[in-house]
């Protein structure tokens, strides 16, 4: 069998090359989804028969919360391609996705927070949902402190994927905490196996705002990427012809 | 519905508002911050190899220039 498309996946040129191009139509895609989003979300969807006008934070609630659990899987998972095969680009990709991945996850916490002080009279409650997602916040920031904590960056590399990969363990503990325990956060609202129990306006808003803010992740994270290439590839002929041109 | 009752959201419109507006906040500053370090560092590599090429074209002036005391 032919593996070299596979090499190629791996190679730092080959990657910086296709983000060049992806990126402007990432960007572009991007804003026309969220203003679209936006607009459904907060203009043309109903408000909620129980939680009234509040239920419109929902909109970026949810993607922020399935940002951040789909990224630290992202991030687990590349920083265990890095650490077996020993790819490079690998621990770039998992170092890449720390930072956006724990704005999603903050922002998750406080737009949680903001939905809850109407909604349960509350900012803050150590319910199953809400700590374990407060532990996943911890996990991407002990993530980046402990990548650099080294001064050999190949050294941070590996330490902070065994924290990455041990972290994951947490990812379905926030899943199913909200089976598992009886707690105040609400259950899912679209699941695979039934009929989603949302209006068709409310649900167009909801995974348009998915999809605009995983691919706005997808963006940040190509951008720093190409950052961590150029530094660590310094000094390969290729990045010289791609910096002066 | 008026403007003002868009913006008021029911009795909401605080909790609304502040969730989105940290949110676009956030979003806007983090991509200028990763935009700004891509710039910034493709600056600091490409003054980096204009150097050594000085240094190399210096080097070969020299070397050329001690051919000639000879």
């Amino acid at each position: 069998m032919n593996w070299q498309w596979f090499h190629r996946l791996s190679s730092p040129k080959w990657f910086y090359q296709i983000s060049g191009t992806m990126l402007p139509w990432i960007w572009v895609i991007t804003l026309a989804l969220m203003a679209f989003g936006l607009y459904q979300g907060l203009y043309n969807s109903p408000a909620d028969y129980q939680q009234g006008n509040s239920v419109r934070i929902m909109y970026l609630h949810v993607p922020t919360a399935m940002a951040s659990m789909f990224l630290y899987v992202y991030m687990a998972i590349a920083a265990a391609v890095g650490y077996i095969w020993r790819i490079k680009l690998a621990h770039m990709v998992a170092i890449s996705i720390a930072p956006i991945g724990a704005l999603m996850t903050f922002l998750a916490l406080f737009t949680g927070s903001f939905w809850g002080r109407p909604t349960w009279n509350t900012w803050w409650i150590w319910d199953a949902r809400i700590t374990s997602e407060l532990i996943l916040l911890f996990l991407y920031l002990g993530f980046m402190s402990l990548h650099q904590a080294f001064d050999d960056r190949e050294v941070g590399d590996r330490a902070a994927g065994v924290l990455a990969m041990v972290g994951l363990v947490n990812i379905p503990i926030i899943h199913y905490s909200v089976y598992w325990w009886n707690t105040l956060h609400q259950g899912a609202t679209i699941s695979k196996f039934e009929k989603p129990s949302i209006d068709p306006s409310m649900l167009t808003a909801l995974l348009v705002m998915i999809v605009a803010i995983l691919l706005f992740a997808v963006g940040v994270m190509f951008v720093r990427i190409r950052t961590e290439i150029l530094s660590r590839e310094y000094g390969k002929q290729w990045i010289k012809e791609e910096v002066c041109k | 519905m008026t403007f003002s009752e868009f913006l008021a959201m029911g009795d909401h419109g605080f909790y609304v508002w502040t969730s989105y507006g940290v949110g676009l906040f956030l979003f806007a500053a983090i991509y200028m911050n990763v935009k700004s370090q891509n710039k910034a560092m493709i600056k600091l590599i490409r003054r980096r190899y204009l150097r050594q090429e000085q240094q190399i074209s210096d080097r070969e002036l020299e070397q050329t220039s001690q051919e000639g005391e000879k």
